[in-house]
């Protein structure tokens, strides 16, 4: 929280891998996906309204993730995001790029 | 509690559109409004209180709401190409249509007396709208209308609107330079037409054939009147109005050449007006030439004829008033003795016609007027009521970033949709009773009948409404202060604050104030009326009935013929039964004797340069005249059957004529003479009681009669007359029995105006009555909207202040006192409203005065009771919620808080 400018800088760049990771594991709704980002993060990274859904919408319009509604038993209806196949292949390159980014901050700064 | 707050509702509330595409809009709001859900259920199970969770949840939909544009940006397929902005205001536009109408279904009472109101008061403004248009403003149906004119003759008494003597007629014809043409017409005037069914009555006007190049219309069928058919023995030919040729010929294509009967005549039917056109001469049926004699090209006593005329080019009725001015005094030099003091007077068509009209039609638009600002102060003072009742929303959309113009215009599209509503509800309502208004109109309005709820009317409906909703939503929508709302969220408190309170009382003051206005209008009027009433006719009016008959010159050439017919019609007309007495007199009641004639005084040289008398009403009457209408005989003697003819030259003046000529009381006894040399004088035999002949409101005119058996031959109107009869029950039974009595004399003669004589005096009393009327509505309207006003204003006052109430019965106030302090807070802004609308009564009554009858437009008694009223009202409309606060259980109210 000291360096907000940063830690928004950071969030924004590696929002895109984020959501669509959890997005490739299960579908999930909109709160889900916040709140599991939230929580895996251990709190580190929080998406709240005003940021995630517009980032939901955007990569929904270029085809990455798609939305549907849906209604479990007992639950209320609600618009689960899956990921597609043009997703899945952004999601492996931004792996990638993130694996040779982390891999090579760490060896110069000693990170791990 | 908290998470069951509807968030889809909030959620589209503060958030405006996103995609312009509705569909994707509800899906956007469906998924936010579900996660605020969510988020709230995740907040509660932390252990946050209810307040806490609320001010996150709405903070975080705040921040989203803030960068409303990113979300925006990220779902740009959807939103519309061209004009981006004004699209999503139209959507958004439309999203507060679809609440503001959820809102109204939500609350049916409130919206129901609401758009009740709107539909009287607007119903009623177009109505007015409508009526004022048609018959003031609407242009009438001749081309270059403005430039018609109508010229009459300016008594020496002052009169401006004297009817014009036929020498006088041609000569300002053939000398004055500033008309293109002039006519003469003689005003429509009761015939029969025979030949088809009973007997029919209808009016026919003579014309000179000049009068189509005044009004110059364009004919629906055959020609105009040419100049040859206006000498003395030419062609019978009559021109049809549009009216008549529809409803009695079937609007026959074939109507031209075709012949109709009428008063035992034959006429040639030349030519179809338009519809709508009549040259004003306003119920005229039927056309004929008017054809002047040689004894009319020097007639300048008789004064008879309608003058119309069509300014020149660059004339107006200014210039040519000038003209006509210097040609009177010419004529004058020529023919002192005739046109002495006489004068002519132009003015343009329209204003002339509608002079008469014109008071009553502006009370009556002035009062809808009136009306409408009420309903409108009525419905913005209710508003502000449910406003202060939705704080808690208009707090949550504040907070999660509703800007202010938003919410404004929420409340305006609210309001607009109210009054569009009611404003449709209005032009429904006014095209169904416009008819029933027209109707109930006195007969006397011209082109009153022409009124119809069209596009102007529309036009008007829609500016009316759309103002009306603009200004009953900017009242709440102006007190809307974000720094009043914010405190509001974390609190249940809903009550309003001192600056709403302020804005309340005013309006229901304006309220008070217009209505006292309009109790003061109609006080006045059912004074003026009630007046009316109590005048004493100067005869027995009651149990009277009269008809009209017109005897035709072709089958009843001269007088002995008159006189055998109206004695043997009298004589059959006795015999019915319940009949006590019948006369006949060449006078009408309610509208006057026609005919006035002067006349100089045996022994005496008159003051006025003629060497005669003043002029005064004459009736001819036959001998059981004043027995029949039970006129009190004060002196001498009444007519018997032996003033014939041959017989001395009887008359009977009235008091009010014996005390002008005869100031000593030496009336009986003293001889007139009608024209010098000409005529034997007449002995004046007795004085009777006045009579108010020309209506209630008219002062009764001094009046000469004379035996109808002793008339002169040349007096050709006297071949109308109209028959009186007293009978011991209803006189409306008697008036079949009469026309069958009249028809076993003659079949083909048409009974005109035949009623009993108090309902010709009480058409007389039309334009008055009708004013009342109105007037009376819309005030009773106005009172019940002013207590619905301080009863809607009081009861949420109440509610505001329960705990208030709650703490002073706790401290041992009684409830006499709770009520009364209440009470007097409503009294305190219905007093000063009621006080500032007297004070503008006072100055809007003079336009009334036209109207009122031996009242005076600043009557202190109908103010002070017009006030009174109000007050009366206000204090049952307040006293009911005050009331209410007495029930407030001071603990309940305590824990509440």
């Amino acid at each position: 929280m000291s360096t907000p400018l940063t830690e928004r800088e950071l969030k924004r760049s590696s929002a895109t891998l984020l959501v669509l990771s959890l997005v490739d594991e299960t579908p999930r709704h909109g709160y889900d996906i916040g709140k599991s980002i939230e929580q895996r993060s251990n709190g580190a990274i929080a998406f709240q309204m005003a940021s995630l859904y517009p980032l939901l919408y955007r990569l929904e319009h270029r085809g990455w993730i798609s939305g549907k509604w849906q209604q479990k038993p007992g639950e209320r209806r609600r618009r689960f995001y899956r990921i597609t196949p043009e997703g899945r292949r952004i999601l492996a390159a931004e792996r990638g790029i993130w694996q040779t980014f982390v891999g090579a901050l760490d060896r110069v700064a000693g990170l791990r | 509690m908290t998470p069951s707050l509807n968030w889809r509702a909030i959620v589209a509330d503060a958030l405006p559109s996103i995609s312009g595409d509705r569909f994707r809009d509800d899906e956007i709001l469906d998924e936010l409004a579900q996660h605020c859900a969510d988020r709230a259920v995740d907040l509660e199970a932390e252990g946050l209180t209810d307040a806490a969770i609320r001010a996150r949840v709405l903070g975080e939909l705040g921040n989203l709401v803030r960068q409303v544009r990113v979300l925006r940006q990220a779902v740009p397929a959807a939103r519309p190409t061209s004009p981006r902005r004004l699209a999503g205001w139209t959507v958004g536009l439309w999203q507060d249509a679809r609440y503001g109408l959820r809102l109204i279904v939500r609350a049916p009472a409130f919206s129901g007396v609401a758009l009740v109101t709107m539909a009287l008061a607007i119903g009623s403004a177009t109505i007015a709208f409508s009526v004022v248009r048609t018959v003031l403003v609407k242009p009438l149906p001749y081309p270059g209308a403005d430039r018609i004119v109508r010229v009459w003759e300016v008594t020496p008494r002052g009169e401006t609107h004297n009817v014009v003597a036929s020498a006088n007629y041609l000569d300002w014809r053939d000398r004055a330079t500033g008309f293109t043409a002039m006519a003469a017409a003689t005003s429509p005037a009761d015939v029969a037409l025979t030949g088809v069914g009973e007997p029919r009555r209808i009016r026919v006007a003579r014309v000179t054939p000049s009068i189509f190049d005044v009004f110059a219309p364009a004919m629906a069928l055959g020609r105009r009147f040419e100049a040859a058919e206006a000498v003395p023995g030419g062609p019978a030919v009559v021109i049809l109005a549009h009216g008549f040729w529809r409803d009695q010929l079937g609007a026959a294509a074939d109507a031209i050449g075709k012949t109709i009967v009428v008063d035992a005549r034959v006429f040639t039917v030349v030519g179809i007006l338009p519809p709508a056109v009549d040259f004003s001469l306003h119920g005229a049926d039927v056309f004929v030439p008017l054809r002047f004699t040689d004894a009319d090209h020097v007639e300048r006593r008789s004064h008879n004829y309608y003058v119309t005329a069509r300014l020149r080019d660059g004339a107006s009725p200014a210039t040519a008033n000038a003209e006509m001015k210097a040609i009177v005094t010419s004529l004058t030099q020529q023919f002192p003795s005739d046109l002495a003091r006489w004068g002519a007077n132009v003015a343009a068509l329209r204003d002339d016609d509608v002079r008469d009209a014109r008071p009553l039609l502006l009370v009556v638009m002035g009062v809808a007027s009136l009306l409408l600002l009420i309903a409108g102060a009525n419905l913005a003072s209710l508003q502000l009521v449910r406003a202060s009742r939705r704080r808690g929303e208009l707090a949550i959309r504040a907070a999660v970033g509703a800007g202010r113009g938003r919410m404004v215009r929420q409340l305006i599209v609210e309001a607009v949709l109210l009054c569009a509503l009611g404003g449709m509800l209005a032009v429904g309502l006014a095209a169904l009773l416009l008819p029933a208004v027209v109707a109930a109109a006195p007969a006397d309005i011209p082109y009153l009948t022409n009124a119809t709820v069209d596009g102007a009317a529309l036009c008007f409906a829609l500016i009316v409404t759309a103002a009306s909703g603009v200004l009953v939503g900017l009242a709440p929508a102006l007190m809307l202060r974000r720094s009043d709302l914010q405190p509001l969220l974390h609190s249940a408190r809903t009550s309003a604050g001192p600056r709403q309170e302020r804005v309340r009382h005013a309006l229901v003051a304006v309220q008070a104030g217009l209505a006292v206005v309009l109790i003061v209008f109609a006080s006045l009027l059912a004074k003026s009326m009630w007046r009316l009433h109590a005048v004493d006719f100067g005869f027995a009016a009651d149990g009277v009935a009269s008809a009209g008959v017109f005897l035709p010159a072709a089958r009843y050439p001269g007088n002995e013929s008159h006189l055998q017919f109206f004695e043997q019609a009298l004589e059959r007309i006795r015999a019915i039964p319940g009949v006590t007495a019948a006369a006949s007199s060449s006078g009408e009641f309610g509208i006057g004797a026609g005919m006035t004639f002067s006349f100089a005084i045996e022994g005496r040289v008159a003051a006025n340069a003629n060497g005669r008398e003043d002029p005064v009403p004459l009736q001819a009457v036959t001998p059981q005249f004043f027995e029949t209408m039970r006129i009190p005989l004060l002196q001498g003697r009444t007519f018997t059957a032996a003033d014939r003819h041959g017989a001395t030259a009887v008359v009977v003046v009235n008091d009010r004529l014996a005390r002008r000529l005869f100031p000593d009381g030496s009336a009986v006894g003293r001889r007139i003479v009608f024209r010098q040399g000409e005529l034997p004088w007449r002995e004046i035999v007795g004085v009777v009681g006045d009579t108010r002949d020309e209506g209630l409101d008219r002062e009764p005119p001094p009046t000469l009669y004379l035996p109808y058996a002793q008339r002169q031959p040349n007096w050709r109107w006297m071949s109308w007359q109209s028959l009186l009869v007293r009978t011991t029950g209803d006189p409306a039974s008697v008036i079949p029995a009469l026309r069958r009595a009249v028809w076993s004399l003659d079949p083909d003669l048409p009974l005109t105006n035949a009623r009993p004589v108090v309902a010709a005096y009480a058409e007389q009393l039309s334009q008055r009555r009708f004013a009342l009327g109105m007037t009376i509505a819309c005030a009773s309207l106005a009172l019940l909207l002013g207590a619905i006003g301080i009863y809607g204003l009081l009861a949420c006052a109440v509610a505001d202040r329960r705990r208030e109430i709650g703490i002073r019965r706790a401290l041992g106030a009684s409830a006499v006192h709770v009520v009364g302090a209440i009470v007097r807070s409503a009294m305190a802004f219905t007093a000063a409203g009621a006080l500032a609308g007297v004070v503008v009564a006072l100055t809007l009554t003079r336009f009334l005065s036209s109207l009122l009858f031996e009242v005076e437009p600043r009557d202190p008694a109908m103010f002070a009771a017009a006030a009174a009223v109000l007050c009366g009202v206000a204090i049952v409309a307040a006293w009911l919620p005050a009331r209410r606060a007495t029930n407030v259980n001071p603990i309940e109210t305590l824990r509440e808080s």
